[in-house]
């Protein structure tokens, strides 16, 4: 038997929490002959591995990339704070997870982000890897390092680490951009060479060949390519809707020894969404909706569950009951799963009859909760969100539930969302208390299972780009938390207080998401300074520092205002407005305006509001 | 039926701990297509235990998992199918049927386990440079009518007699190995590193790093002049 190697000695890695994970080696991972692959390709998810390791999207690179007996792709995981100190202790190189050599051997190393707050997580790597942070002091002996994934739909604030970012979905164009790495190597192209030809890739953004100019009160004035063979707009790219069920799945995901979070199969079952909620990035960006067909899913989770031996099949969605094959695709899964012993679990599945008689028989109703999304307290801000769920669509559902035995209930709430008044505060209080009044009006005692128990909880609003709230204006940091305990004081003041529980999300993570999501290049020196101050695992609010990272805008004189609470105007260009994503600027401020006025847009089945992802062709467009 | 499969545990896997071993093999079980047995509930998994649990760091060669299954075939089909589709460093060795009852589980039933201490570079450095000769650093040890170690748990500090706990101790391959048998179980146990610290404050030795690596080479059932590998209890199906 061939005997593994680790990277890390047995002292170190016996020394650290967990040590499965930096040892590799997990089943169905991928071992090839390194002098056998003309490109060497680590993919990152820059978080911690159980949350790394939960994400579809590495699956679904790794399995693509590796189809390819020319390319190796490997995985690497940020450090934990424990190891990251060993590391730098002994001066020890990171490295990935199933060769367990150098990242900095790979060819290309590509990041996937996620959420901004990892953004020091991706210096740690780039830096625990020997790798110059800035894409400007790295030479021919480092790898070509490229970001995917939702925050690159604006790139700008941590466009200086960045050699390449790729807006779209991986199975359209990263094959090509392999391809033209192995061409330039085949003519002895270095990565200047590389890079002004990738530039041309549909999709490519180079952020080195761009400049930017700003005007006086700091706002961009103009953002242009240096050279004229490159875009001056950089085009999203998506697999059409007609391929969407063609597109290759995970059929052997690597399987991790130790509990991830989402340690089941994972279904994508439809990418895009039809509700235009006005807060929601992935609502805009992913658009327009393609559904797989509920056939090839079918066959897709029993090919993933055979090729695991996992005891869970999750489905993937950004609203799965909106999929328009749910009811064939949840019998066939039930009656497949049924047989094999294996658990459905149906997250973002809204709450009716359909979706009860299914939780029913695949779940055990005295353990499990009702969950509504209701996002706002009123009637009011629920218009202005442009989120269709309604009172009634919560009343009778809530009722139908407490029926069949449900008596636990789950609301997700947001504050600090645009045109928030005090009454849409004390709404998601008076919201509870209905519910829970449904519940003890209508369930008679000696039908009650117990109290009914309430938990409220709320997240802080952040404006993104690309969404109809990317003009809105954020709160100052107290504020925040302010709102927060005047709901815990409006809950106190219910009848059935007992009933109900109230939690929030961290306040401080909020004003520095705020920055980075509609920051500019600006804010990347910022990023840098607070990781070399210490700063990782941001999106720990164990880890995170906002008193240093307070401290570090202060010090590189960066306001901090100019990117949260600055009244942006209607036509100002925004940093990442060089990227089309499909879906009209002028799209995006209709959708604001109306929401200002408290107008609800129909979602894509009831009526096209021409957002302009038509052109890519999806599945409800006319 | 109950079935008995010992398998290896070597290599990287000894990063690996005890439940998410347990998960690994409700997964492979899951994989072989094999008729096993599953729990009740809404969430139904096979049955399965493991008999002794390994510590992360020490590595076996005889591991033991007792199965629940409704039917299968010969056991070295079996062997050959759970091993077709296993990672490096997990080897089915045996499968056999044993009987059924909770009495006859193998975690029940453990009684004592064999292992082999191996010393590092640094520790063979340490005893050569004292001149100690282990057979006779151990035969001294063992003499003692009592060996007290401090006992230092959450809820106590105190003393224990490991002296009743060691039923063999002999040096192997000169200078770098100890074999051990000792008490295992649930009613008496000892953990062969606290032996082994033991040893090294016996020896005037304060322990540096990872001092010796632990592999265990079998897991007994039965009295202590009597006893019989897990396996043995069993029959090829």
């Amino acid at each position: 038997m061939a005997n593994r190697k680790t990277a890390l000695p047995e002292e170190v890695l016996l020394s650290v929490e967990k040590p499965a994970r930096y040892i590799g080696a997990e089943y169905n991972s991928v071992m090839k002959n390194a002098a056998e692959v003309k490109v060497r390709f680590v993919m990152c998810f820059p978080d911690v591995y159980e949350i790394g390791m939960s994400y579809l999207g590495i699956q679904i690179i790794y399995d693509m990339l590796n189809k390819r007996p020319d390319v190796w792709c490997e995985r690497v995981y940020s450090p934990w704070p424990d190891l990251d100190r060993v590391l730098r202790e002994k001066k020890l190189p990171l490295f990935s997870l199933e060769s367990q050599e150098p990242v900095k051997r790979a060819d290309i190393l590509g990041f996937t982000l996620q959420y901004e707050m990892c953004y020091t997580n991706v210096l740690q790597v780039l830096d625990l890897s020997g790798i110059p942070l800035r894409s400007n002091d790295r030479t021919e002996a480092d790898p070509i390092v490229i970001g995917g994934g939702p925050c690159t739909y604006n790139p700008e604030p941590v466009a200086p680490f960045f050699d390449l970012f790729y807006i779209g979905e991986a199975e359209t164009q990263m094959n090509s951009l392999v391809d033209l790495l192995e061409e330039c190597r085949a003519e002895g192209i270095g990565r200047t060479g590389f890079l002004r030809r990738a530039a041309r890739i549909p999709g490519m953004y180079v952020p080195a060949f761009y400049e930017p100019a700003y005007n006086a009160d700091g706002t961009l004035a103009a953002f242009s390519p240096v050279y004229d063979d490159i875009p001056g707009t950089i085009k999203r790219q998506v697999v059409s809707n007609d391929d969407i069920s063609d597109v290759p799945f995970p059929e052997r995901p690597v399987v991790p020894y130790i509990q991830v979070t989402q340690d089941r199969v994972v279904l994508e079952i439809m990418r895009g969404c039809i509700r235009g909620c006005r807060f929601c990035q992935a609502g805009m960006i992913y658009r327009p909706l393609r559904e797989k067909s509920f056939e090839v899913l079918l066959k897709n989770a029993e090919t993933m569950l055979k090729n695991t031996g996992y005891d869970e099949v999750s489905l993937s969605s950004l609203s799965s009951s909106d999929y328009s094959g749910i009811k064939p695709l949840i019998d066939g899964l039930i009656d497949f799963c049924g047989s094999h012993k294996v658990n459905i679990a149906l997250p973002s599945l809204r709450i009716d009859a359909f979706s009860l008689d299914v939780m029913k028989k695949i779940q055990d109703v005295k353990k499990s909760s009702l969950t509504f999304a209701p996002e706002g307290g009123t009637q009011r801000i629920r218009n202005v969100i442009n989120k269709g769920l309604t009172e009634e669509d919560i009343m009778g559902g809530a009722l139908q539930a407490f029926k069949g035995g449900w008596n636990r209930v789950k609301l997700y709430f947001m504050l600090g969302l645009p045109t928030e008044t005090e009454e849409d505060m004390r709404g998601i209080a008076e919201l509870s208390e209905r519910i829970a009044v449904l519940y003890y009006r209508n369930m008679p005692p000696d039908k009650r299972k117990g109290r009914i128990q309430i938990t409220a909880s709320a997240s802080f609003f952040v404006p993104k780009p690309f969404t109809p709230f990317q003009w809105a204006v954020m709160e100052e940091p107290d504020e925040y938390l302010r709102r927060a305990y005047y709901v815990k004081d409006a809950m106190r003041e219910q009848h059935n207080r007992k009933s109900m529980s109230f939690s929030y999300h961290d306040a401080d993570a909020t004003i520095l998401e705020g920055v980075m999501a509609r920051g500019d290049r600006r804010v990347a020196d910022v990023i840098e300074n607070a990781y070399r101050a210490g700063s990782i695992f941001d999106a720990w609010s164990d880890y995170l520092d906002y008193g240093r990272w307070m401290k570090v805008f202060e010090d590189a004189g960066v306001d901090v205002g100019f990117y949260t609470t600055r009244q942006r105007g209607l036509d100002e260009l925004f940093p990442w407005d060089f990227i089309d994503i499909g879906v009209s600027k002028s799209f995006l401020r209709r959708e604001w305006a109306r929401a200002l006025a408290g107008e609800v847009t129909p979602n894509c089945r009831e009526g096209c509001s021409g957002c302009g992802a038509a052109v890519l062709g999806g599945d409800c467009c006319p | 039926m109950k079935i008995r499969i010992k398998y290896t545990k070597t290599g990287v896997l000894k990063y690996i701990g005890h439940l998410d071993m347990m998960r690994y093999f409700q997964k492979l079980l899951r994989r072989s297509g094999m008729d096993i047995g599953f729990t009740q509930g809404y969430s139904p998994h096979p049955e399965i235990s493991i008999a002794l649990p390994l510590g992360i760091g020490v590595t076996s060669e005889a591991e033991y998992m007792d199965v629940t299954v409704n039917s299968c075939g010969h056991s070295a089909e079996m062997i050959e199918l759970l091993n077709k589709d296993q990672v490096e460093g997990v080897r089915v060795l045996s499968f056999r049927q044993v009987p059924d009852g909770r009495r006859s589980n193998c975690m029940a039933i453990v009684s004592a386990a064999r292992y082999q201490a191996t010393f590092s570079d640094s520790m063979k450095a340490e005893i050569s440079s004292r001149k100690l000769v282990i057979e006779e650093r151990l035969q001294d040890m063992l003499a003692q009518s009592s060996i007290i170690i401090r006992k230092k748990t959450k809820r106590s500090d105190g003393d224990a007699d490991i002296r009743p706990l060691v039923y063999e101790a002999q040096s192997v391959a000169s200078l770098s190995s100890i074999e051990l048998l000792l008490a295992a179980g649930s009613a008496n146990s000892l953990n062969p590193d606290t032996f082994m610290r033991a040893f090294a404050e016996h020896c005037g030795i304060e322990p540096q790093g990872i001092p010796w690596h632990i592999h265990r080479l079998e897991i007994y059932a039965g009295e202590k002049d009597a006893l019989v590998p897990l396996d043995s209890l069993g029959e090829d199906v």
